[in-house]
């Protein structure tokens, strides 16, 4: 369970001042797939950054499973990252040089898995993505899809409970995008894993459960599917 | 992060930058080449002067001599109080050593002291030339056989710590050729003859006594017709070029000390120089014991003679070499220094080019100390290999130069650049301990990045 309160965030001082996120509060339930939409500007990506604990909000708090996530010091707060968070990007960020085997195992180095049970973690990651096959090729050889294929994997290999997507279809054709679409929701029902996609995409967003669209800083609409009785509606933006 | 995973991850992105890496270590390889070889040669220089040592003075033995200035390192340029002894050693170019000397009753004082167990004339011999029959005349020179500096033979004997026997000498290989022998085994046991001259014609002098007597002086000079003496000796062995020799000119004939005295007092007698010593030869009883030495030494020093030990000489020839060896290495440091910009410079593009790396790793929750150690160890890294390309390097060209310089300045088994793998493993650790350091800067740049901005570096 993730609860969003009254979030605020505002860069710069006084006269300068810009307000990125204005007094937002929703809440998403453990196993949820939820769309952040918005245009750019719209404050969705800050919303992403400090909801994952990358950006601090200048009020309000964000909750996860109980734990204030901000209050938590340097080291607990990486060690949450580490373990309890996975990351897509829209420009994959994978290193070229550097095996599929290589990459994904990136999460597992920085939480500090004995390396004895690495190759394991690796190799499951990679058949969930269907990669199995391309373990010691460069990841500079792979196509698009497979690349960010890869980075699913490289978020899902620590089994976080979150994982955030910016924008994990931006770089890729329809096809390819709708594959990758088909593989996140997948991993969302076969792991439980809480899906948090921030997205241009309206398909792609439509295909979630629920959406958070936003508007300078403020939740316009917060919507939910009406099939999923189960999410917790927040509190609709002013 | 474990320790392990960041060396490992470090050395991998070194990998994915080949040519900044390598180019970035060769800068120190410089440094690290220089100052291998700077140590190699001042071992090579340290071991060289321990062998001339050793194979030239007995370590129980002192060089006792008169002059205050004899064994200092300064050439005193004040006048000294005269007196008989002193004598002008020519030094070139119109430059005088002034020194005084030991006298009969000088040495006769050292062999009263019950702490020296034998004192041995220092006999240097002009000889006017030697030759054998049915043979050219050769100019030579002799000297009194010292059994501490155990002269390399090509043929014959010498007895163990012993004099050599009288009447016998040792002939430098020089003047096999030209006294027409066919070896070396050829010389041995044959005879030479060798031929000294006196310091003043006195057959003249009594001729001119003569005349200014009978009050007829004649205006003719007397043509001066020097008395010579010929000694034949046998050959009891051949002498080849030591390695290790103090000699620069001609070797001179190995002589019996009685025979040289004889010859040296035959050739000196009625000049300044007769039984006059620069320095003499006291061994010291239980001189191997260094406390026992130092003792005699001090007590002769307080007598007024002038000691050196064969410490001292080679604290002397080891503060040379410190010298020498500190001057080198300042350039080794120096091109250090210049190589020390060049990683830091190096590192900084490297966080430039990796900045959605590092924002990447941060996102993932990777810890600033740990992205601080990645950058560092990739410097360390870079300083390992400097280094290691420098060593490399200074052996390889030890192993090519080593014989060259070798044949070159004929030094026998000697070897100019001795390596010792413990220095090298040092300098190594130590250009990894500088390249680290110098990458605290960039690393620390590293560590502080913010990973929003640095994941929305596209």
């Amino acid at each position: 369970m993730i609860e969003v309160k009254n979030v605020g965030r505002v860069y710069g001082k006084k006269e300068n001042a810009f307000v990125a996120l204005d007094d937002i509060s929703f809440s998403i339930p453990t196993g949820a797939t939820v769309a952040i939409v918005g245009k750019s500007g719209s404050g969705k990506s800050t919303l992403m950054h400090v909801m994952s604990g990358l950006d601090r909000p200048t009020t309000g708090s964000v909750v996860i499973d109980g734990k204030e996530l901000h209050k938590l010091k340097g080291k607990d707060m990486d060690n949450f990252r580490a373990t309890g968070m996975g990351f897509i990007f829209q420009s994959f960020f994978i290193e070229a040089n550097q095996t599929c085997q290589q990459n994904v195992m990136l999460p597992l180095e920085i939480s500090g898995l004995p390396i004895s049970k690495r190759k394991k973690a690796v190799l499951a990651a990679l058949t969930q993505v269907e990669l199995a096959d391309k373990v010691n090729t460069k990841a500079g050889n792979l196509s698009g899809g497979q690349k960010q294929r890869l980075a699913i994997a490289r978020a899902i290999v620590n089994k976080p409970q979150i994982i955030f997507a910016d924008e994990p279809t931006g770089n890729l054709d329809s096809a390819t995008g709708q594959k990758i679409m088909d593989l996140l929701f997948g991993l969302n029902k076969s792991l439980g894993v809480t899906l948090i996609i921030v997205t241009h995409d309206h398909e792609l967003a439509a295909r979630c459960q629920r959406q958070v669209v936003m508007k300078d800083g403020k939740t316009v609409t917060n919507t939910q599917k009406q099939n999923s009785g189960s999410l917790n509606l927040g509190k609709v933006g002013k | 992060m474990k320790l392990l995973d960041v060396v490992r991850r470090s050395g991998r992105s070194l990998r994915s930058a080949k040519a900044r890496t390598i180019l970035t270590a060769l800068a120190i390889a410089v440094g690290g080449f220089t100052l291998t070889l700077t140590l190699a040669a001042s071992n090579g220089a340290r071991s060289y002067g321990n062998n001339l040592i050793a194979s030239n003075f007995d370590p129980s033995e002192l060089l006792v001599g008169k002059d205050p200035d004899l064994f200092t390192n300064k050439t005193s340029s004040k006048p000294k109080e005269y007196d008989e002894s002193i004598t002008a050693l020519s030094n070139g170019g119109g430059a005088n050593l002034q020194f005084k000397r030991m006298s009969v009753d000088d040495i006769a004082k050292l062999r009263q002291n019950p702490s020296i167990e034998k004192v041995r004339e220092n006999y240097q011999v002009t000889i006017q030339y030697i030759t054998r029959q049915g043979q050219k005349r050769y100019t030579a020179s002799g000297e009194a056989y010292n059994s501490a500096q155990k002269p390399e033979l090509k043929a014959g004997s010498t007895p163990g710590s012993d004099d050599i026997a009288a009447g016998t000498v040792l002939l430098p290989d020089d003047y096999l050729g030209p006294l027409g022998f066919t070896s070396a085994q050829d010389a041995v046991g044959k005879s030479i003859t060798v031929t000294v001259r006196q310091p003043f014609s006195t057959t003249d002098i009594q001729s001119l006594a003569a005349q200014i007597a009978s009050g007829k002086a004649q205006n003719t000079q007397p043509q001066p017709t020097f008395q010579t003496q010929t000694k034949t000796f046998t050959v009891s062995g051949v002498t080849k070029k030591p390695a290790t020799s103090f000699n620069i000119g001609a070797r001179p004939i190995l002589l019996n000390q009685s025979d040289a005295q004889i010859l040296n007092e035959y050739t000196t007698k009625g000049t300044a120089d007769y039984q006059k010593f620069i320095y003499v030869y006291a061994r010291v009883k239980n001189g191997t014991d260094p406390q026992q030495l130092t003792k005699v030494q001090d007590q002769l020093k307080s007598q007024g003679f002038s000691v050196q030990s064969v410490k001292d000489t080679q604290k002397q020839i080891t503060q040379f070499i410190d010298i020498m060896q500190s001057i080198v290495s300042v350039f080794g440091v120096i091109t250090l220094i210049a190589s020390v910009f060049g990683v830091v410079n190096t590192q900084y593009i490297s966080v430039l080019e990796r900045t959605r790396e590092i924002g990447l790793m941060k996102a993932l929750g990777m810890r600033r100390r740990d992205i601080r150690r990645l950058f560092m160890l990739e410097a360390g890294w870079i300083g390992f290999l400097g280094g290691a390309i420098g060593a490399v390097l200074a052996v390889l060209a030890g192993l090519v130069l080593n014989p060259l310089i070798t044949k070159k300045l004929d030094l026998g088994t000697n070897r100019l650049l001795i390596y010792q793998p413990l220095q090298i493993i040092l300098l190594i650790v130590m250009l990894i301990v500088i390249a680290t350091i110098a990458g605290l800067l960039p690393a620390r740049k590293a560590a502080k990045l913010d990973p929003i901005q640095a994941l929305r570096t596209e």
